[in-house]
């Protein structure tokens, strides 16, 4: 680690997903120059954000109470769990205020080349919390994995898994965006739009 | 700057930086070599379908000078990968090919025998009911195209033509062996030595996988064994894709036919 300050920041900065060395530099450059309340209040939240959050013991998202706000708010609908890759997944999902059930956050998909193995997501939990719940609540499972090999693997997974216990397993449809053109849509989005297709 | 349009298989992708991705192709001509792939996470044009491991089509690379490292273009599958996902013994065995294969392949050196393993095999994987044979054929033209193959006809000592109902065979020795030179080794059916001989030729790949596909599981497993044993001791590290497929088997998730996936 660099003795020098700033060098130390940027490099510190620079392991960030997707932060490169110049974007690192920039980035501490900007710091520098910021005023003392921003930076004070920066280095709070970078401190709070992790010494409180935890993953939910229902869930799996992040949050700071041990029971994050959306499982132990009684007016959500029990009987369907939304299952997200990743925290950032739930948030673009919640964001759109169309859907009023539970969320399981899985933290990853399967993928066998990066070592990622059903053991390494968040799946016995998932199974713990279908048991639990009993028969009479859980009715359905939405697998909200991204369409690429990976999300429709897990899914696939998942629905092998959880499809026996007697709980529906759906997945988010694919295909043409909504809003584009037909003509634009490239030969997979095609295919998977015609074979998800459904009856109107 | 230098550009080549070149057939090619994804052995593996994966995140680089913000929105692009580091992609390793094996190709004919210009071996296996790694290549960035900018705004591909973002780009559904250039790269349609996605960049999975065993997409297996036409790339368009380029690079800057001779030793820079290469860019990839554009990717256009010939082959329906986006599916993978929707079969987990499929998806397993297709990782497993590019595994061992990325693994296995060390040098950039050009080798289109060893591309036409590999696109024969994720092309028939893709196409058809995944089968172990085809995943046999695959590992002894891999073998012979690093000059790894072990001898399979004739004693790796002396030379002589091996022939018996059961004949020595020894991995760290070069292979067959006749009786005076195998005296003490573990013996394999004669029969896994013919399907051996058989799955490796270059002509009807059909016929092959269908001999082996309609063996005993015995003499399946013996198979499996063998190429295993020659296989095991080249990788630098144990396959992922493999304790992948170790990993969803209890659950009854990948079909997997007793004792001879590999
Ligand atoms: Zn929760
Ligand atoms: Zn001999």
């Amino acid at each position: 680690m660099p003795a020098d300050p700033l060098q130390r920041l940027s490099a510190l900065l620079g392991r960030l997903p997707g932060i490169g060395d110049k974007t690192a530099l920039r980035l501490a450059l900007a710091i520098v120059k910021s005023d003392p309340e921003y930076v004070r209040a920066l280095s709070e939240a970078l401190g709070t954000v992790h010494n409180t959050l935890q993953l939910c013991t229902q869930c799996c998202d992040l949050t700071p109470e041990p029971v994050c706000e959306r499982c132990s708010d009684a007016k959500r609908d029990g009987s369907v769990i939304c299952v997200v890759a990743q925290p950032q997944d739930r948030m673009a999902i919640e964001r759109s205020g169309v859907f009023r059930g539970l969320y399981h956050v899985l933290h990853g998909v399967l993928d066998p080349l990066g070592g990622i193995g059903p053991s390494d997501l968040k799946i016995e939990p998932l199974l713990r919390r279908l048991e639990a719940s009993g028969e009479t609540q859980v009715e359905e499972l939405i697998v909200a994995t991204s369409p690429n090999v990976e999300g429709d693997a897990t899914a696939l997974y998942l629905s092998k898994l959880i499809g026996p216990l007697g709980v529906k397993v759906s997945r988010i449809a694919s295909g043409v965006a909504v809003g584009g053109e037909l003509e634009y849509a490239d030969v997979t989005t095609l295919h998977r739009a015609l074979e998800d297709r459904r009856r109107l | 700057m230098s550009q080549a349009r070149t057939p090619a298989v994804v052995l593996q992708a994966s995140p680089l930086g913000e929105a692009d991705l580091m992609v390793v192709l094996l190709t004919p001509d210009l071996g296996k070599i790694r290549t960035a792939a900018k705004n591909a996470r973002n780009s559904k044009r250039r790269f349609a379908g996605g960049l999975p491991a065993g997409a297996l089509g036409e790339a368009t690379v380029s690079r800057r000078r001779e030793g820079a490292m290469w860019r990839l273009d554009a990717f256009r599958s010939v082959a329906e990968v986006s599916g993978l996902g929707r079969d987990l013994t499929r998806f397993a065995y297709v990782n497993y090919l590019c595994e061992l294969t990325d693994v296995l392949v060390v040098e950039p050196e050009p080798e289109a025998r060893r591309f036409a393993a590999l696109a024969e095999a994720v092309g028939e994987t893709l196409r058809s009911t995944p089968r172990p044979a085809v995943m046999r054929r695959f590992e002894l033209r891999l073998l012979d195209s690093l000059g790894l193959l072990p001898a399979l006809d004739h004693c790796c000592v002396c030379g002589e033509p091996t022939s018996a109902s059961e004949i020595a065979f020894s991995s760290g020795r070069g292979g067959t062996l006749c009786v005076v030179h195998g005296a003490g080794s573990p013996r394999v059916p004669a029969q896994t030595l013919a399907l051996a001989i058989a799955l490796q030729r270059d002509d009807d790949p059909e016929s092959a996988w269908d001999a082996a596909s309609a063996a005993s599981p015995a003499v399946r497993r013996a198979l499996r064994d063998l190429v295993q044993s020659v296989v095991r001791p080249q990788l630098r590290r144990p396959l992922r894709s493999l304790e992948f497929l170790a990993a969803l088997t209890p659950r009854g998730a990948v079909n997997r036919t007793p004792g001879d996936a590999p």
